[in-house]
């Protein structure tokens, strides 16, 4: 479920793809900044390769990058200009939580009609993309634009989510396989499908 | 290792602090609950207080079968120091710690009133 680099910085995603092993033997856990097809520096934390960065760049230009080995940080890293442009960063899924949170607390629809349309769109798209090889993990559906993202932690999917889709607001959530994320205080006789 | 007492409702309770994308923490008394498989239940006025930003929706089975939707929040749990991040279902009950919470730890309860609650991480 990789989410595409922004357009203006698809260039220095994809040579960080083509690079990540060297990438992650140079600089492995660290923040790197990346111009064109040239690695402008690494930092310790996100926070001073973004100060660093933009100090000499122009913000949108260059894309920071977590390095890590394999596709965990993929859809969670890549920044785009808009996002920039507005202030906003996006999280990786271990981050500490940003200083303002760019989401409300409520949902714009009542709960049992993101249910209805959610369940909708995964009985229609989703239920057989996930249900051989996914069963028990947790997915989290855009009701809007009916993008989704799976993942065996219930935080990461609606992160990943996040990551592909960052204006979705009516997300719905589910286990694979399963009626319901949680019981309280004991779960039907009859199985949980 | 997070102590706890069981009160005289017979309830094990511990204090758990919580913490919103600005910073704000908030030390918070929750009922174990091991009938609950989530990770953790906020009070609405927790969720304002805090500032924590929605995930999503989710659907629960109650104790009579019958089902709820309710809103998953973003929190930080500072456990044993640490920040765990995990989504926190709001409901207008005690907040409660669920067995998802609980993953790999070991918990102790001396069932009587005044009791000890003991959750220990596993090796």
């Amino acid at each position: 479920m990789a989410a595409g680099a922004d357009d203006k910085l698809a260039k220095e995603f994809h040579w960080y793809l083509d690079n990540q092993q060297e990438m992650v033997e140079k600089y492995n856990g660290r923040y790197i900044a990346i111009k064109g097809k040239e690695v402008l520096g690494s930092y310790d934390s996100e926070e001073a390769a973004i100060t660093e960065s933009w100090q000499r760049h122009e913000p949108g230009t260059v894309l920071i990058q977590h390095v890590s080995p394999g596709t965990g940080s993929y859809t969670t890293i890549v920044r785009s200009p808009m996002m920039i442009e507005k202030g906003e960063r996006m999280r990786d899924v271990d981050a500490p939580a940003p200083k303002q949170s760019p989401r409300p607390t409520a949902p714009t629809r009542p709960m049992d009609e993101i249910a209805r349309l959610g369940d909708e769109i995964y009985e229609r798209d989703i239920r057989r993309q996930v249900e051989a090889d996914h069963h028990g993990e947790y997915v989290a559906i855009d009701v809007d634009s009916g993008s989704w993202a799976v993942s065996d932690d219930l935080r990461a999917a609606a992160k990943r989510l996040r990551a592909q889709c960052p204006e979705a607001i009516d997300v719905w959530l589910l286990r694979v396989g399963y009626r319901a994320l949680h019981h309280f205080g004991g779960r039907p006789l009859r199985r949980a499908e | 290792m997070i102590e706890g007492v069981v009160n005289a409702a017979y309830e094990p309770v511990v204090t758990i602090g919580l913490q919103g994308p600005s910073g704000q923490t908030s030390e918070i008394e929750a009922v174990i609950d091991t009938g609950f498989t989530g990770f953790l239940t906020v009070t609405p006025e927790l969720v304002m207080e805090l500032g924590l930003p929605l995930e999503g929706i989710g659907r629960a089975t109650l104790a009579d079968g019958s089902e709820v939707s309710f809103p998953s929040y973003d929190v930080a749990v500072l456990w044993e120091g640490q920040p765990r991040y995990v989504l926190a279902d709001a409901a207008d009950t005690t907040p409660l710690v669920g067995m998802r919470l609980l993953d790999r730890h070991n918990l102790s309860i001396d069932v009587e009133d005044g009791g000890r609650v003991v959750i220990q991480a596993k090796e």
